[in-house]
């Protein structure tokens, strides 16, 4: 290791690492226990005293790379997030704020079912990955909901590993829900890999199949336009979001209800009210609120360094190095 | 020599290229390997079967994880790397395995839907038809493209026209047909375009209108029409500022860019808390019935 800060970027990870594996294996042995409590936060403290040691064996210097400091970065939010999701489980439900887009997930159902039309679940138009797993899990009650009320669900998908995935999700939210007599198989189709000829499939299942609620939630490019106005034109009431800011004007001039920005990361916890993930949501917000101080630490240490006689002195110097350090 | 050069001899060994026989005897035990590996996931014991998809789902994101934190130096070949940095490209050799897989699910999933359809008269068995025909041309002029672009398929008809190549066909379906069509598809957004703005810029409150307003403002900056209807105020100074150009600019510069960088600021925390879930399987309901 050449660097003082690649030992820090170890320690940290390491720490993470153990601390997670700890809560685990003490979570699930012997339950949530006061004094499993007590030997969770006794290793996340001998954790940190063994991250603090590591880095005073360190060689004298402080090597603020750029690796480091994202290291430092991901690690300080994952440890935010970690700690909140853990401590979740003990402190009780949090309360969230309310999300229109996922409370009127129920109105739309509801409505389908009593016109006796589909819903339509889009999956957004990538394959395999965070964004349409994320997707998928929120279709994961949508589709059980649907099957509590006796209605069918389509799901086309723009990726064959993700129709499998899909399949095997919404089967067993028919299951869950006591209906898998309702479940077919070909309401999950792979359509195609293409952006458009995906697009027009989609049109044309809103146009033969008459939805009347339409979920559009992952990745969309530029065939998110189509679809919304498809929906609209069918009279389906549509509910949208995703990660993809472009995007998100198209669906907000089209669509009943958008999910914008984080909800749809948050759309899960939302509707489970799962202590964990609600817990995480709040991580979230304490990382969001990290980010926002340092921007303002950032905007009133450069506002101040527009003077020459504090650009000058020891805390003009402070002021300079804090910038940098978000400028490697 | 230790175990672990001996081990790692061997697995370089085993996925060395080779060629004639012994590609075919190593394909032989990569197949008995796989189907055993395959044999055995499924005799586990289905109260196993969640913590075993949590470690192998653990495992295959620690690599990557510890092949970011973990320290990089110069390599042999002059690359910047630690030891896991050559095992890269066979991690995603994985992804790619199981996509080419997946591919030949999707298709056999595809097929069997709209034979169904063909085969029983379902209302739409048309379309179904028409989807059947183009992939099988597709399907049959595209390997002829690859292999024998060359090869006549049909005869010159007199002086009427030339004789038809399997790549002569092959360019008509990709760019007459599949290409032609994506730019229809794409082209029908400028309509969208155009009912879903009539449809949502609607003076109704003050918000509405402020939207409506600032539309007009980015719009008109956009196009010349806008740049002519203040040609005429100078173009440095202060009343510089009111020409459409500039007001656009700095609505999308000053307002929007700020808005959309929170928004992605949101977007990128929530993307690390969720495969932060996904990777420690703590993401239970969707995936898992309850959590241990």
């Amino acid at each position: 290791m050449q660097h003082a800060s690649d030992k820090w970027s170890i320690a940290i990870f390491v720490a993470i690492l153990s601390v997670i594996i700890v809560y685990k294996i003490i979570i699930s042995v012997y339950g949530r226990e006061r004094w499993a409590r007590l030997g969770i936060a006794g290793t996340t403290a001998a954790a940190l005293v063994v991250t603090v040691y590591l880095a005073f064996i360190l060689p004298n210097g402080w090597d603020l790379s750029a690796k480091l400091i994202v290291s430092l970065v991901l690690a300080v939010l994952a440890a935010l997030f970690i700690a909140r999701m853990m401590t979740g489980q003990f402190t009780g439900v949090p309360s969230i704020r309310r999300i229109p887009g996922l409370n009127a997930i129920d109105e739309a159902i509801g409505r389908a079912t009593e016109m006796g039309r589909p819903v339509l679940m889009v999956p957004g138009i990538t394959g395999l990955d965070i964004v349409s797993l994320q997707a998928l899990s929120i279709f994961s009650y949508i589709a059980k909901a649907v099957a509590s009320f006796g209605n069918r669900c389509i799901l086309p998908t723009i990726d064959p590993a993700l129709q499998g995935v899909a399949e095997e999700t919404i089967r067993d939210a028919y299951q869950t829900a006591g209906r898998p007599e309702l479940f077919d198989p070909d309401d999950i189709r792979y359509l195609s890999g293409q952006q458009f000829a995906f697009a027009s499939g989609v049109a044309g299942i809103i146009y033969r199949e008459r939805v009347a609620a339409s979920f559009m939630l992952g990745s969309f490019f530029a065939e998110s336009l189509i679809l919304a106005e498809n929906g609209q034109m069918a009279g389906a009431i549509q509910i949208a979001g995703g990660p993809q800011t472009t995007q998100l004007p198209f669906f907000i001039a089209s669509c009943d209800y958008v999910l914008l920005g984080d909800e749809f990361y948050a759309a899960s916890a939302y509707i489970s009210r799962n202590a964990t993930l609600l817990g995480s949501i709040v991580g979230q917000d304490y990382c969001k609120l990290l980010m926002i101080s340092s921007a303002l630490i950032g905007a009133i240490c450069v506002t101040f360094l527009q003077w020459h006689f504090i650009a000058t002195s020891n805390i003009g110097h402070a002021f300079s190095y804090f910038v940098n350090i978000f400028n490697q | 020599m230790s175990l672990y050069y001996r081990i790692r001899a061997a697995w370089d060994a085993f996925f060395a290229p080779a060629h004639g026989h012994l590609f075919y005897r190593k394909l032989g035990i990569g197949i008995v390997l796989s189907a055993a590996v395959l044999v055995l996931l499924q005799a586990i014991p289905s109260r196993f079967r969640k913590i075993t998809i949590a470690c192998f789902t653990f495992l295959a994101g620690l690599y990557y994880v510890a092949e970011f934190f973990i320290p990089a130096h110069k390599m042999a070949d002059g690359s910047t790397g630690n030891f896991l940095t050559p095992y890269f490209e066979f991690s995603g050799n994985f992804g790619n395995v199981i996509s080419g897989f997946a591919i030949g699910l999707g298709v056999i999933s595809l097929l069997g839907l709209h034979f169904r359809t063909i085969s029983r008269f379902r209302e739409g068995w048309g379309f179904s038809l028409a989807l059947v025909i183009g992939f099988f041309a597709m399907t049959i002029f595209g390997l002829m493209n690859q292999y024998s672009p060359n090869k006549v398929v049909m005869p010159a008809i007199g002086h009427f026209a030339g004789a038809t190549t399997s790549g002569d066909v092959y360019k008509v379906l990709f760019n007459g047909g599949l290409a032609s069509l994506d730019s229809a598809m794409f082209a029908l957004i400028g309509f969208y375009i155009i009912s879903a703005s009539y449809r949502a810029f609607r003076i109704r409150s003050v918000e509405a209108s402020l939207l409506m307003l600032s539309a007009l403002i980015v719009m008109l900056g956009q196009v010349t029409l806008g740049t002519a209807i203040t040609n005429h105020l100078p173009i440095t100074g202060y009343w510089s500022n009111f020409r459409l150009e500039n007001m656009a600019a700095y609505i999308l510069v000053q307002i929007n860019s700020p808005a959309i960088r929170a928004v992605t600021f949101g977007l990128a925390v929530g993307l690390l808390a969720t495969s932060l879930r996904l990777w420690l399987s703590l993401e239970r309901n969707a995936y898992f019935d309850q959590e241990a």
